[in-house]
């Protein structure tokens, strides 16, 4: 595995508006290589919102995303090739083998084509070395999701946008991806989860409550003002 | 760029496989053409009259079947945010989408086409001028169709609301398609309708992959 640059990603005052309610106002965020930030808070508190708002997916209302202090609407390419998102879907095809999966995800995500050696490698520490050439349909859950989190390690980018990660893993897949997650960190990677869960991972565990960073605006709606 | 052909092969692939709209299309097509004849009758003249029309309209009909498989899919799985987050624009992935669709459902349309031409008694100088024409007017309904595809991909059986948006679009390439093969069955000059169908193609090459990619871009938020 080869390191990554030094980078620093941040977050300036966002505000993200749903239909029309603030999920969240003037939040800041400032996370740097090796460094791992946990989003915590109740259900409906924008964590999901926030990481698609980082990963560029939304637009945020108000605010700035920066990396390395270049703004990400100035050079979305930048941006966009610097992160990879996790959600809740898992965008793989279940017609198709998780060997095929691979080759097709990171092909179009990375631009070149790779060996099949790296795809074995990474599935061997998600434990689906066996089932590499079987069609998704015939996963379970938990493997679907396993297979997911390949797509984070395949696409060799350096910000890792995880929502809910060990939601329907067993502890061995918990175990085995905190030590992906870890060894990320010590290439210099950055992860930002939203998670409930008590991840063991040594080094800097940023936290990020994203109903107490932000202002309290739940029974503040849109004005015309705000939407002008 | 690499991305870019990367997505066409992936997706020419998932048309073909077992789920893929891309078979199921094919055959929708042969089995209306050949409802012609039956509900016609033998009048051999009265068939090869309404060949050309019938061959293009089931086309244009086919064509709107496998509409919604160009972005509902991946949408649906999540492939889509992956999509986005690839290194190249929106609007160069939609135009992989759209080539995709195109290569993988329609052409093998427009290579059937002459085989069922024949069922329906074209006279013999129309075939070149159907095929010429068909190569040139189809794009458009992959361009054309996109937009509303990308339109109504949020929507749960969006499918007739995606027929509505996208037929009346059609009418030109439609009109044109057709003149052109009957100017040339009449002995007339078929290059002003055929001029004027890749004029049709060429417009909507422009507008749908930009119009697609802001739809898209709405959906994912």
């Amino acid at each position: 595995m080869t390191m990554f640059e030094t980078i620093t990603y941040q977050g300036k005052s966002l505000t993200c508006v749903r239909g029309d309610r603030h999920v969240f106002v003037d939040l800041n965020f400032s996370v740097s290589s090796g460094e791992m930030l946990i989003l915590t808070g109740q259900n409906g508190s924008g964590k999901s919102s926030l990481l698609r708002v980082m990963a560029g997916l939304i637009t945020q209302r108000k605010g700035a995303l920066m990396l390395n202090a270049i703004s990400c609407k100035l050079d979305p390419v930048l941006h966009r090739s610097n992160i990879v998102y996790a959600g809740h879907q898992a965008g793989l095809k279940p017609l198709m083998t998780l060997r095929e999966n691979l080759l097709h995800y990171t092909h179009m995500i990375r631009g070149t084509s790779l060996d099949d050696g790296e795809i074995e490698h990474a599935c061997e520490a998600l434990y689906l070395s066996h089932l590499i050439d079987e069609q998704l349909r015939y996963f379970s859950q938990g493997q679907i999701h396993r297979a997911a989190l390949l797509k984070l390690m395949m696409s060799r980018r350096p910000i890792w946008l995880m929502d809910e990660p060990t939601v329907g893993l067993d502890a061995d897949s918990r175990t085995a991806l905190a030590c992906i997650m870890q060894q990320h960190l010590d290439n210099k990677g950055i992860i930002i989860a939203a998670t409930h869960d008590p991840l063991s991972i040594e080094g800097a565990a940023l936290l990020l409550d994203t109903f107490q960073s932000s202002k309290q605006v739940t029974d503040h709606w849109l004005t015309d003002e705000d939407a002008a | 760029m690499s991305s870019f052909f990367a997505l066409i092969h992936r997706d020419i692939k998932l048309a073909w496989s077992g789920g893929g709209a891309a078979t199921m299309v094919l055959s929708f097509f042969l089995v209306a053409v050949t409802l012609f004849p039956f509900g016609i009758g033998s009048d051999m003249e009265v068939l090869a009259r309404i060949s050309v029309g019938v061959i293009w309209v089931t086309a244009l009909l086919a064509c709107l079947l496998s509409l919604d498989r160009i972005f509902q899919a991946d949408f649906e799985d999540g492939s889509l945010d992956d999509i986005a987050m690839s290194p190249m624009p929106m609007e160069l992935a939609v135009l992989a989408k759209i080539i995709a669709h195109w290569i993988a459902t329609i052409l093998p349309l427009v290579l059937l086409a002459p085989l069922l031409a024949g069922l329906l008694n074209l006279p013999q100088e129309g075939y070149s001028m159907l095929m010429i024409s068909l190569f040139v007017g189809t794009p458009a309904l992959s361009m054309i169709g996109a937009i509303g595809a990308a339109l109504t991909v949020a929507i749960r059986r969006g499918g007739v609301l995606l027929s509505l948006l996208v037929l009346p679009l059609y009418i030109p390439t439609l009109i044109f398609g057709v003149g052109a093969t009957y100017a040339v069955i009449e002995g007339k000059d078929a290059g002003p309708a055929l001029a004027l169908l890749g004029a049709v193609t060429l417009v909507s090459a422009l507008v749908g992959p930009i119009a697609s990619a802001a739809a898209i871009r709405l959906s994912l938020e």
